[in-house]
């Protein structure tokens, strides 16, 4: 009997260490999926459920589909084919000739936080990345039925391209565990002519 | 027995190893709970106690190298120490028979843990109104897909979990016709769109959604509330030719499709699916809330069961503290979304949740017998 429990005293390792091997390829076969069904799993939050019972359910959280945030957009802005990620995709026509673009992004979370992404865009416009500290001071508010919508508006330092400097006007609404990204990007005059009707589309924001 | 199968055996059953296990322990939660800061629950338990070694940071050399045992490692040799103390060194009498039992239910809670930290798994299901699943997925592990459609009842699912992507940078399956290149891969990432006129960062991809996106590395995510966006950039390969570069992310909603050798294949990103033996079906799902008021009063899903093999088909309806039991799954009503049209469930599988209640049985029988054996002694020798 004891030389049965020594024995197994031995063998327990190998057994354990086999439960620690990587994961392999597995190979399923699963039923056709059909495409509503991929809709409604991209509903999973990235924000926790409620750990306990009585706690307060998460918020909802959605993010397929440009159907959670409508807008109303301004007379002058050509819809262009959404592409790529791009929920929506406008083109506006400035004097001169000069253009602005401007598209409407949605990614789950937070997608990389607000200061990285605010980075991002003045990295693209080669102007030096902010502070937290900093950030404040750069912020704009405006208040929409969606939400409140931050934004902010900077112009490069020098044109980077052609004669004229670059200006992005970019806004951020946090919603149901999602973030929604608007931006108008384009030479300066364009951009800094469309600011208006930039702000005013955003207070048109509305859950959908 | 031989000498030194003796001395092996009276080191692993010595009460000095049991203390070097519990001080071992104790300094493990205390780094696991500074550490939390900076890897967030999941991830300081997972780096903590779900290893056998803790390692120490990377140097550019292939391997890291182990600094301080884990948390697999001490509560394996706790087992051992408990069980060898146990079988070997205690003898069974009825004045020690408390203490036995105390034992063996210390052996089998540590042994419940083994088994939970193994093979328990955690997922999450969102069904929307009228739509079935039959599968539930995992919020923190991502896997490669790579979906053969060639069927017209079924798709053969290749998944590649994250653990293969993050290391290898050749992938291949004898089924498949085609090697996978990870050219780069990105635990976590920001996407964004690329207006054009941005030089820096071209995108390695050729085919896909992710030949205008510009990707570049995050930092990991550390709160529990959040989830990395996994993203990489794969090449498929027959032989030396080339089929072209993908990004898959799990940022990219749908998976993307292509067709090789006349054959379509779906390539997507995502997060990890545990295939279900049957189907959930949502009918309804109710949020009612107190009258004239906001607060929640009750969350309920009406869901249709179906187990085609089993020629099963029964409803259930699921809320608050009444999950349903079914096939070795649990599965609690979680949250909502989508206008309350999406239930979401939390879905939990763990073979050893009866180890524990066997365990605390065991050790409160141990500790009554060990107080009514002494008590009844004591009297004994007390009275006159």
């Amino acid at each position: 009997m004891r030389g049965f429990f020594i024995a197994a005293l031995f063998l327990a390792p190998i057994i354990l260490s086999l439960g620690c091997g990587g994961d392999p390829i597995e190979v399923t076969r699963v039923p056709k999926e059909s495409a509503p069904s991929e809709s409604a799993q991209a509903a999973l939050p990235d924000t926790p459920r409620a750990e306990e019972d009585n706690a307060p359910m998460a918020a909802p959280a959605a993010t397929t589909a440009a159907s959670e945030v409508a807008w109303k957009a301004p007379s002058g802005w050509k819809e262009e084919p959404a592409s790529g990620m791009r929920r929506a995709s406008f083109s506006v026509q400035g004097d001169d000739g000069l253009a602005a673009d401007v598209s409407v992004v949605n990614l789950p979370g937070s997608a990389g936080g607000l200061l990285q992404n605010i980075n991002r865009w003045r990295e693209q416009i080669a102007l030096p990345p902010l502070s937290e500290k900093e950030l404040a001071s750069h912020l704009q508010k405006t208040a929409s039925a969606a939400g409140t919508v931050q934004w902010v508006d900077f112009v490069s330092s020098a044109p980077l391209e052609g004669k004229h400097k670059r200006r992005v006007l970019a806004a951020v609404l946090e919603q149901s565990g999602q973030s929604w990204f608007f931006k108008m990007s384009g030479d300066d005059p364009a951009v800094a002519a469309g600011r208006p009707d930039f702000i005013r589309f955003l207070e048109s924001l509305r859950p959908r | 027995m031989k000498p030194a199968l003796k001395r092996f055996l009276d080191v692993l059953s010595s009460l000095q190893l049991t203390i070097l296990c519990l001080s071992l322990l104790m300094a493990l939660i205390v780094f696991c709970t500074l550490d939390q800061v900076h890897l967030g629950t999941f991830g300081a338990v997972d780096k903590y106690f779900r290893h056998f070694f803790l390692y120490g940071p990377a140097d550019g050399f292939a391997r890291r190298l182990p600094v301080f045992p884990g948390g697999g490692m001490v509560g394996a040799i706790l087992l051992f120490n408990l069980s060898a103390s146990h079988f070997y060194r205690f003898q069974w009498t009825r004045r020690k028979s408390g203490i036995w039992l105390i034992h063996a239910g210390l052996i089998v809670l540590v042994l419940g843990e083994f088994v939970t930290g193994m093979l328990a798994v955690e997922s999450q299901m969102a069904v929307e109104e009228g739509f079935s699943r039959n599968y539930t997925e995992s919020p923190r592990l991502t896997e490669l897909t790579v979906v053969d459609a060639s069927s017209k009842e079924h798709d053969e699912v290749y998944s590649i979990p994250e653990s293969i992507l993050s290391r290898q940078k050749v992938i291949r399956h004898p089924k498949l016709p085609f090697t996978i290149l990870v050219k780069k891969y990105y635990e976590n990432s920001t996407l964004a769109d690329n207006p054009g006129w941005v030089r820096e960062l071209p995108s390695l991809a050729t085919m896909g959604v992710g030949k205008k996106i510009i990707v570049r590395p995050a930092a990991p995510v550390s709160r529990d509330d959040e989830a990395n966006q996994v993203s990489a950039f794969v090449e498929l390969m027959d032989g030396d030719r080339s089929l072209g570069t993908w990004l898959a992310s799990t940022a990219v909603d749908a998976p993307q499709g292509f067709s090789y050798l006349g054959v379509p294949y779906r390539l997507a990103l995502r997060h990890k699916r545990y295939y279900l033996p049957f189907t959930i079906f949502l009918k309804d799902f109710k949020h009612d809330l107190y009258p004239g008021t906001e607060i929640p009063k009750n969350f309920s899903s009406s869901v249709l069961l179906s187990n085609e093999k089993k020629g099963e088909n029964r409803e259930a309806l699921i809320y608050m503290n009444h999950p349903l039991y079914y096939e070795g799954k649990t599965f609690y009503q979680a949250s909502f979304a989508k206008n309350d049209t999406v239930s979401i469930f939390q879905v939990v599988e763990n073979p050893g949740w009866v180890l524990p209640y066997i365990a605390f049985i065991l050790v409160g029988v141990g500790l009554l017998t060990q107080f009514l054996t002494h008590l009844l002694a004591f009297k004994a020798e007390s009275s006159p």
